[in-house]
């Protein structure tokens, strides 16, 4: 029996001694940076911008790319594991209040103090959805990445089309609406009667109105909804006060005019992600497509979208009765505080030399969405992609979701009631009041 | 345990024993014994991973959190998961069953190409379940997908749709009525054929020699392939995680996928997720406890019949 305990004895320390490890926290950085991000186009985009940084500096930059349906899950466990795999976390915007709360990200208001001039041209509202918090505390936590919104691109051959422009003020007139051009909406009520022309008036068999993430996995249906919700006249609630208000009969409005949109989307079309938005659009079933700038290279490329790249152009999301506004997507770039002081320093550098001007324009040329204003607007930017000019517009109308560390408890929420009511499985006003109370409920226990 | 001999170190049997045991041991504890003891600890705390600062941070919470996956209404979580995951248990378990044994008395007749139909029929059993959904999810897509096409089909499968709990039973019918198959099929060759002559010699009819010897005596291996299923249905996460994702309130929101839903959100109180899953475990064993109560009993039968 002794020995039995012996050997018992012996598993449990060795079991303890292998997992206790951790490297010396005073030992020089290796030159090799590791950094987490989801897998998409950026991403690549930003591996090839790094293998400057190598030259340069001998450093080896290696990005590490999650699936969506994993970049979060990821997160959590390097953050409760208060793990050192990664030296910079491209996080995203809504989860810097569980980044600072929870001790995971660097304080770099500093480091963005002592580089003024490299940071000076960053826009006010990147530097405050991606990095600051709380809000108005002007303590920063990232630099901004990829800074991203949501925008609409449509086939402009279907709306140029003579003989649909003739058939669409017929459609118009015979559902009693007022009469107005098939061209770039100005508003939600607009875009809505075009897109219910094309999936119900244009004798097009197959095709949808418009499509958009719906579906209720990670964050996508939410993001949708926000266009919508801030446009007339909704909000989720006070950041500050810790209050609800996405009962309101405005968000009702919102989320009941969003189910009407949702219907003239294809038979998929409530329950959508990513992925089903690109390749419905890229292969003709639709005539408009909402979704975030970041996915557009794919919209314009000749190889993703062989049939209509050249017939496809873009606009920012409509106004709706009580504003214009977007949802603001994209990541910031924070430093691991689980890494020793040596890395956090290596880390720090390259997020510097990630934020100077000629950086930022080789960012841009590759496909990233600066936040850096001047380059904006330079004619390289504007001329690069179809879509670049409608990108500094699309800042001055953002807005975020939540980004308190309980975010993804609110996120998880939102997401449930409003797929469920795209899909009719609840009224819009159901779901709002559904919202309001859970919402409620989680931020009575909520962290300032 | 070592003895020094004269020359050389030798370990003794009893010694040698226990070194060979010790990296299992070592497993275990990393692996089963560490994880089960501090999911234990987390369901009586609330610990919110993403906020404190390790499990020191939780606050000692005692019963709340079970009591809080408990205390529900029967209309709500978990029940309704509860409820669901019984539902799934009890159809898809029955199709498999019935398919199953049916195309089992189909094979177990000699023909020629027999070995490989049997073959062919076994591979959805080798796919990764995992695997399996993602391609069924492209088949269910309703714009594009192959189903719909052939039914005229115009709904979604997916996401809140009542659709969606059929598309979860269509895939596991698909890839586990083989297994079902294949139990039958082992019950149905060890009844010896003595027991068909006789009935033969005594004109029994087909449906008595199938009423009276068939079902009777096959019936311990299809039962305990039903057991197999029930307790594999139960725990069921794959199939509907691919096909439909984790969200609350689906018609395929099973036990499982409610349980992740609870756990994974950073800022939420794990405990209450971990509760639920001790919930869990105490409703497997017993579960499991009574499906091997039943066959031992059954056994017990099937060895006084032969004794008789």
């Amino acid at each position: 029996m002794r020995a039995i305990v012996a050997v018992f004895a012996c598993a449990i320390s060795l079991v303890v001694a292998g997992c206790g490890g951790g490297g010396d926290s005073n030992a020089p950085a290796e030159k090799k940076i590791n950094i987490l991000w989801a897998k998409w186009a950026p991403a690549d985009a930003l591996q090839k911008l790094s293998e400057e940084y190598t030259k340069k500096t001998g450093i080896v930059v290696t990005i590490n790319q999650k699936p969506w349906a994993d970049y979060g899950a990821v997160k959590g466990q390097e953050f409760a594991n208060r793990s050192d795999t990664y030296d910079i976390i491209i996080g995203d915007s809504q989860w810097i209040g569980q980044g600072v709360v929870g001790g995971h990200y660097v304080e770099l208001t500093d480091l963005i103090k002592q580089h003024t001039d490299t940071f000076a041209d960053v826009a006010p509202a990147a530097k405050s959805f991606y990095a600051e918090y709380p809000k108005g505390s002007q303590r920063y936590y990232a630099v901004a990445c990829e800074s991203d919104a949501m925008a609409i691109a449509y086939r402009k051959d279907l709306f140029e089309d003579p003989k649909h422009q003739a058939a669409f003020k017929e459609f118009l007139k015979k559902n009693t609406q007022p009469e107005f051009e098939l061209a770039v909406p100005k508003t939600w009520e607009q875009l809505y009667w075009i897109s219910n022309y094309f999936k119900n008036g244009s004798g097009i068999e197959g095709m949808a109105g418009i499509v958009m993430p719906t579906v209720a996995s990670y964050d996508q249906a939410t993001m949708s909804f926000q266009s919508m919700l801030w446009a007339f006249g909704g909000d989720w609630g006070d950041q500050h006060k810790l209050t609800a208000t996405i009962g309101s009969p405005d968000a009702t409005a919102a989320l009941a005019f969003m189910k009407k949109l949702i219907d003239t989307s294809s038979a998929q079309g409530a329950t959508m992600d990513y992925g089903d938005v690109l390749s419905t659009y890229t292969s003709g079933r639709s005539a408009m497509a909402m979704t975030y700038f970041a996915f557009f290279p794919a919209f314009n490329s000749p190889t993703d979208n062989r049939d209509y790249h050249a017939k496809t152009g873009y606009f920012n999301v409509p106004a709706g009765p009580k504003g214009r506004f977007t949802a603001l997507g994209g990541q910031g770039m924070s430093v691991n505080a689980h890494i020793s002081p040596a890395r956090q320093h290596q880390a720090k550098e390259y997020l510097v030399w990630f934020s100077g001007d000629d950086i930022q324009t080789e960012w841009a040329r590759l496909g990233g969405f600066t936040a850096h204003t001047k380059i904006l607007k330079t004619d390289a930017f504007l001329k690069a992609a179809p879509y670049n000019g409608l990108f500094e517009e699309a800042f001055g109308m953002m807005r975020d979701f939540w980004n308190i560390p309980e975010y993804d408890q609110l996120l998880t929420v939102a997401q449930n009631n409003i797929s469920a009511t795209l899909q009719g499985r609840q009224t819009p006003e159901e779901a709002t009041k559904i919202m309001q109370a859970e919402h409620e409920n989680i931020l009575k226990t909520a962290t300032k | 345990m070592i003895t020094h001999g004269a020359d050389r170190w030798t370990l003794s049997d009893r010694a040698v024993r226990y070194w060979c045991i010790l990296p299992m041991l070592l497993l275990l504890i990393a692996f089963n014994i560490f994880p089960l003891l501090t999911s234990l600890y987390i369901s009586a705390h609330d610990y919110r991973r993403g906020i404190h600062r390790g499990l020191g941070d939780a606050k000692f919470v005692g019963m709340d959190n079970y009591r809080a996956n408990l205390n529900s209404p029967p209309n709500q979580e978990p029940w309704k998961s509860f409820q669901r995951t019984a539902a799934m248990v009890v159809v898809t378990v029955s199709l498999q069953t019935a398919i199953g044994f049916s195309v089992a008395l189909l094979l177990v007749r000699k023909f020629r190409g027999r070995e490989v139909i049997t073959a062919l029929l076994l591979i959805p059993m080798t796919l990764s379940p995992a695997v399996v959904a993602a391609f069924w999810k492209y088949m269910f897509n309703a714009d594009i997908g192959i189903i719909n096409e052939l039914t005229g089909i115009t709904g979604a499968w997916s996401g809140y749709s009542p659709r969606a709990f059929w598309s979860v039973v269509i895939v596991e019918v698909w890839l586990w009525t083989p297994f079902m198959m294949l139990l039958s099929l082992a019950g149905l060759n060890a009844i010896p054929p003595s027991l068909y002559e006789a009935a033969e010699v005594d004109r029994a009819s087909a449906w008595f020699r199938f009423r009276h010897i068939t079902l009777p005596l096959a019936m311990p291996m299809v039962l305990l392939g039903v057991v197999f299923r029930v307790m594999d249905t139960f725990r069921l996460f794959d199939t509907p995680n691919v096909l439909n994702g984790d969200a609350m309130g689906q018609d395929t929101t099973l036990v499982s996928v409610l349980l992740y839903n609870r756990a994974k959100n950073d800022s939420a109180n794990m405990g209450i997720g971990t509760a639920l899953a001790y919930l869990l475990l105490i409703v497997a064993v017993a579960l499991g406890n009574i499906a091997v109560h039943y066959l031992a009993k059954m056994r017990e039968r099937e060895k006084t019949r032969g004794a008789a």
